[in-house]
Formats: structure tokens, C-alpha cells, sequence
């Protein structure tokens, strides 16, 4: 047990295999780095965020970017939310526009 | 056992999410990550048609994750008629801004019964919710009567200060009678008069005399329009206590 702990962090740390999903999906992999360094402005995330192609990574990172500022205005809010397509639009409008959410 | 062993047999390891698969077997790419897997899975929950099936799901994930598949089922399932609103409160269990969507998108004809909804069901947000149906009492173009019966409701004192920016579109300078209530409309009407920048920002009623765009309290339009039929009604017991 000892050897094979050992052998997996030697190899961890020799290959950077810590995330094996980067292979067959890079967007999971990038989410993982927006997530510690996530843009500060609006702009910027929507730039960041519209480099997802797989459209659950975007909408995590939509809501990971409205969750860090949910003082943002409702432009700003809209312009994340236009991101994101089907329901998933409505209900993000209603949450960075209505008024009772931004109190 | 060789190094090239291993190394393959370290990289074999794929951390999780807990410990079990995720609740829907397409979101086991994401769940490493809880905040893709949460994604994915409010991504999925609107194809889901059985209500236990949903809260079983949901419940899989951390509580705000859980909070908010809750929340993107009804607000997705509140645009069909197909599910009463007793259905759609459910499985909000008890979360005030989930409930709160079910009621905006089951409003009934009465603005008492909207009212008692609003307390008995959306607490934190009651005022607002109250608030959302002054707004629709009022694009309908009430009489003073029904005005005044409804500034009798729970809430007047709310109703009575927001009536005067319809009754500034009716071009009125005097508030009608609202019992109790109406010097908090005369109040509120007469700060309004004396705003030069005060201005109407009700759209005209069509042809019909119906209002043609009240405000419901978010962004227009995102939240589909019920069936040909109008929504179902939330069914159940007489208000507001509805199962």
C-alpha cells in the first residue's frame, strides 16, 4: 500500500498526471485554471469563457464568474448569461436582473 | 514491476467527486470537478419527467449545487402546462426563490389570492412578490373600487405607495379612496407630483384595453408564455394553503 502511495506521487510528480481528464477533454482541464484565476471583469470573462466549446464547462464557468461577483451590474450579468443557451438564459437573466436576487 | 508499470498505474487513478457515479451516467466526465458536475447535471435535469426522479437526483448534489438543479427543473418545467403548479412547489421543497418562480409563472386572475400566495408560500421575498402583483392588478386598468378592496388586503400600505405612478399615467392628482390607505397614496402621489423628472412608464393598453407589457419584475420574455389555454391553475385547496 506504502509502495504503490509512493509510486503514485513519484509518478504524480513526474508526469503531472494529476488531472488525466486534460487528455480527452481540454475544456475540463482549462476550467480547472479558470477556476483559480478567474478574470476580473465581465469583458474579460466573456472573452475567457467564450474559448469553452463544451457548453457545460461554459455554463460552470458562467456561474463560477456570477457567483465571485454577484454585485456586477445587470448589463454585465446579461452579457454572461448571453453566453449560455436554451433555459439556461432565462433563468440566469432572472438571477442577475431581479431585484430581490441582488439584495 | 517496471517504472513504465507504474506510472501507468498511478495515472489509472481518477480522483472524484464523492464516491459513487454521478446520479445521470453522461455527467461522469465532470465529476471530478463538483462545479461541472453540478452543470451537467442542471443541464440534464430538465429532461427528467418523473418529480421523484428529480429530487432524487438533485439531492446528490451539495446543498447550494442541489438548491439550484432544483431551481433550473422548475423554472424549465414552470414554461409547460403540463405540470400544475402544486407539482412544480414540490420539488422546491421549500426554497423561497424556487417557489417564488412557481408562482410568477402560475399567477391567479385574483390579486387577494396572489397576495395570500405570496405570503404563505415566498416569505423572504413576499414583499416582492406582493409587489409583482400590484404591478399586475394594475396593468389591467383597475377601477377605484377594486383599488380600494385591494389595498384592504395584506400589504396595502405597500399597494397604496406604488399605485401613484399608475395613477400619474392615468394623470391624476388625487388618489382615490383606499380606507385606511389612502394618505399613504396621497404621500406617495404628491412626492411624485412634485418630481418634475416623474413621468408615466406604463406602456398604453392595446385596442382592447389590456396592458400590453406589465412589468413582471425581470427581464421580459425569458420566461415563455403559457399555453394556449393560459397556465393551469396551482390546483388544490382554497388559499393559500395550497399542498
Amino acid at each position: 500500500m506504502l509502495f504503490r502511495l509512493c509510486s503514485l506521487i513519484g509518478a504524480c510528480l513526474l508526469v503531472g498526471c494529476g488531472e488525466p481528464a486534460c487528455e480527452s477533454t481540454p475544456d475540463v482541464c482549462d476550467f480547472a485554471v479558470f477556476q483559480k484565476a478567474t478574470p476580473v471583469t465581465a469583458q474579460e470573462a466573456v472573452q475567457a469563457i467564450g474559448r469553452f466549446q463544451d457548453p457545460i464547462v461554459r455554463t460552470a464557468a458562467v456561474n463560477h464568474w456570477l457567483r465571485l461577483n454577484p454585485k456586477s451590474t445587470i448589463e454585465d450579468g446579461n452579457l454572461l448569461c448571453s453566453l449560455l443557451t436554451g433555459t439556461e438564459v432565462g433563468n440566469c437573466q432572472r438571477r442577475v436582473s431581479a431585484a430581490h436576487l441582488r439584495r | 514491476m517496471s517504472l513504465a508499470a507504474l506510472l501507468l498505474a498511478a495515472c489509472a487513478y481518477v480522483p472524484t467527486f464523492g464516491t459513487a457515479e454521478p446520479a445521470i451516467p453522461a455527467c461522469a466526465p465532470y465529476a471530478a470537478n463538483v462545479e461541472l458536475l453540478s452543470s451537467c447535471i442542471n443541464r440534464e435535469i430538465v429532461n427528467v419527467l418523473d418529480i421523484r426522479a428529480v429530487s432524487a437526483i438533485c439531492s446528490t448534489l451539495p446543498t447550494e449545487a442541489e438548491k439550484e438543479c432544483r431551481r433550473q427543473w422548475v423554472w424549465s418545467a414552470s414554461m409547460s402546462p403540463q405540470w400544475e403548479g402544486v407539482d412544480l412547489l414540490k420539488v422546491c421543497v421549500g426554497e423561497d426563490e424556487c417557489e417564488f418562480m412557481v408562482l410568477e409563472s402560475r399567477v391567479p386572475d385574483s390579486y387577494p389570492e396572489a397576495v395570500a400566495r405570496c405570503d404563505y408560500w415566498v416569505k423572504t421575498f413576499a414583499e416582492d412578490c406582493v409587489r409583482h402583483a400590484v404591478n399586475r392588478l394594475v396593468s389591467t386598468y383597475p377601477d377605484d373600487a377594486t383599488l380600494k378592496e385591494a389595498a384592504a388586503q395584506p400589504h396595502g400600505e405597500l399597494l397604496a405607495g406604488l399605485i401613484p405612478s399608475y395613477l400619474i399615467c392615468q394623470k391624476r392628482t388625487t388618489c382615490p379612496d383606499l380606507g385606511a390607505m389612502t394618505s399613504v397614496c396621497t404621500d406617495s402621489l404628491n412626492q411624485l407630483l412634485s418630481d418634475s423628472n416623474a413621468h408615466c412608464t406604463m406602456e398604453p393598453p392595446d385596442e382592447n384595453g389590456n396592458s400590453t407589457g406589465a412589468d413582471q419584475g425581470f427581464a421580459p420574455g425569458t420566461h415563455a408564455p403559457p399555453g394556449p389555454q393560459g397556465p393551469p391553475e396551482l390546483g388544490g385547496p382554497p388559499a393559500p394553503a395550497m399542498p
